[in-house]
Parts: C-alpha cells; structure tokens; sequence
C-alpha cells in the first residue's frame, strides 16, 4: 500500500511528500530514491513535505532527520514544508529536534527560502493572434469591438 | 473498551487512529489529539520492537470530576532490567534515539510502567480533558 514515495522535481528542486503511514519499507525506499535523484540531477535543493502527517513520532523524526543529513552531505538544501502546528508543539515536547533543517509553512515558501518564485506567466509574453493583428494594424483584432 | 492486537506496523497505525478517534469522541483540542495519537505511537511501536507483539486497551475513564482516556500496552516480551534506567533521556537497548518512554511521559498527564524481567511490559498512559 504505501510502497514507493514518488520523489518530484519542480524546476531543479526536488519534492517528497511523507504520508501518514509509513513503513521500514517505504523508508527505505524513500532513502533510495531521494538518493538517486539527487545523484542524477545534482538538485540544489529538496523539500519535504510533511502537510498529511498528522503524527511524527520519534521514528519518523529520525527518518526525516536521517534523509536531511544524507541530502545535506550531498550538498542538497533541505526544507521542511507544511508541518501543522500541533505536530510542532508535539515534536519540541518530546524533546526531538530535526537538526540544520529550516522549515516553511507552504510549498511556495518553502521554494522561496531555497531561492525560486512560482510567478504568474505575464499574458503580453504569450501574445494572442489578435494581439499580433492588432499591433500590426490590419484591423482584424478592431472588428469584435 | 477497545482492544487492538499489536504484532507490526500496520498495527501502530491502527493503534493510534483508535486511540485518535476516541480522543475526537471526547473532544479532545487539536494539540491533545496529537499528543495522545503520538504517544500511543511510540509505545505501540515499542510493543513491536522490545517486546515482541501484545496489544493496548483504549477506554475513556471517569474519575470523580475528571473525565479522560487512557491506553494500556501489555506485551509478554523480555520485560525491563531497569525501568528508572529505561525512562531516562537517550536510552535504548536498540540503539534508537530512545526519546519514546520520555517523550511520551511528558505528553500524557500519567505514565506508569510495570515490568518483570522475563515476563513482560505493561504500560499504562492517562490523559485527562482539562
Ligand atoms: N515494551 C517493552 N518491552 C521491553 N523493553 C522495553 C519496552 N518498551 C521500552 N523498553 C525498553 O526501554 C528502552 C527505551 O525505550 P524508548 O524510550 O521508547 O526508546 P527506544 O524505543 O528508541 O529504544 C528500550 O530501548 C527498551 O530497552
Ligand atoms: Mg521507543
């Protein structure tokens, strides 16, 4: 059921979703294949994205903390993204740290804190075949108004 | 009284989303759900790992103003040596972080263990609705 953890990129970043449910195996998986992307994309950064995981225990701190460690030796910049408040309050009470990573509250903020901006295509950019007609005068663009 | 059998992982899981639920029923805050649910967590998960299988009893208790949950473990596995020792900050037997008895003390409003060498662990946890 909770096998494979697909690894994204977007852009150069790499992105991991954790689940609720995750397993010694899905673990080791999630090591393997985190791995591997950052060894075939040289990715600059990964995110991991915690928003479903409405537990983290010690188990699954030390997996994150573990697969952090693993990308940051490998020069990848890691972010935690979308853990909910109560699972913080949670994690500083048991006494777990997740070491050297930074977090951010969304997606967005997570890839601006590694250095990118999701920005709208500006519409000009992408003209329209009215838009060139029209700018070339033929009148064409003129006749629906 | 609920009682869910704990042998593997997918066993943690069904432990804490018992023990989640009955916390909703309860009406648990948001913030205490999650401590329960991460508690149950990491004792289940002992259950699986020191103690090689058991279960846990999930029931709501009414004391006399109070009403709360509480969930006891019990495994007949190797037992504790030294439950003082077992309790401290940073102590494992599996050479894991050893933050779960701790950690899940500081969760809970009570946390009590027996435990025989060789005959095994039961550990009682107490949440009370504020
Ligand atoms: N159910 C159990 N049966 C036997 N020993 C246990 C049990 N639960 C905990 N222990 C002992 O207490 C130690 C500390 O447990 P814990 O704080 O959860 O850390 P960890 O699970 O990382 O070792 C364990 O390493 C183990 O020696
Ligand atoms: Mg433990």
């Amino acid at each position: 059921m909770s096998e494979a953890i697909p690894v994204l990129g977007v852009g150069p970043v790499l992105l991991v979703s954790i689940q609720n449910e995750l397993t010694d195996r899905s673990v080791s998986s999630l090591h393997r294949a985190v791995l591997e992307r950052i060894q075939e994309t040289g990715a600059p950064a990964l995110l991991i994205d915690v928003t479903a995981s409405e537990v983290i225990d010690t188990f699954i701190g030390r997996i994150l903390s573990e697969t952090a460690r693993m990308a940051q030796l490998m020069n990848t910049d890691v972010v935690l993204v979308g853990m909910q408040p109560e699972v913080a309050i949670t994690l500083l009470e048991m006494g777990l740290e997740i070491p050297n990573v930074r977090t951010a509250m969304s997606l967005e903020k997570g890839l601006e804190a590694v250095g990118y901006r999701i920005t709208k295509i500006d519409d000009d950019a992408n003209p329209s075949v009215a838009d060139i007609t029209e700018s070339l005068g033929t009148g064409v663009g003129d006749a629906k108004d | 009284m609920q009682r869910i059998e704990i042998r593997d992982e997918q066993d943690i899981v069904r432990a804490r989303t018992a023990a989640r639920s009955l916390a909703e029923t309860l009406n648990f805050s948001v913030v205490d759900k999650t401590r329960i649910a991460t508690a149950v967590s990491e004792l289940a998960r002992n259950v699986v790992v020191h103690g090689g299988g058991g279960y846990v009893e999930v029931e709501s208790v009414n004391a006399e103003k109070r009403v709360g949950m509480r969930c006891v473990f019990v495994d007949q596995g190797p037992g504790i040596e030294d439950v003082e020792r077992a309790m401290a900050e940073g102590f494992s037997t599996a050479g894991t972080i050893g933050h779960g008895l701790p950690g899940a003390r500081r969760l809970m409003d009570d946390l009590s263990i027996e435990a025989t060498p060789g005959q095994g662990t039961r550990v009682e946890i107490i949440k009370w609705i504020p």
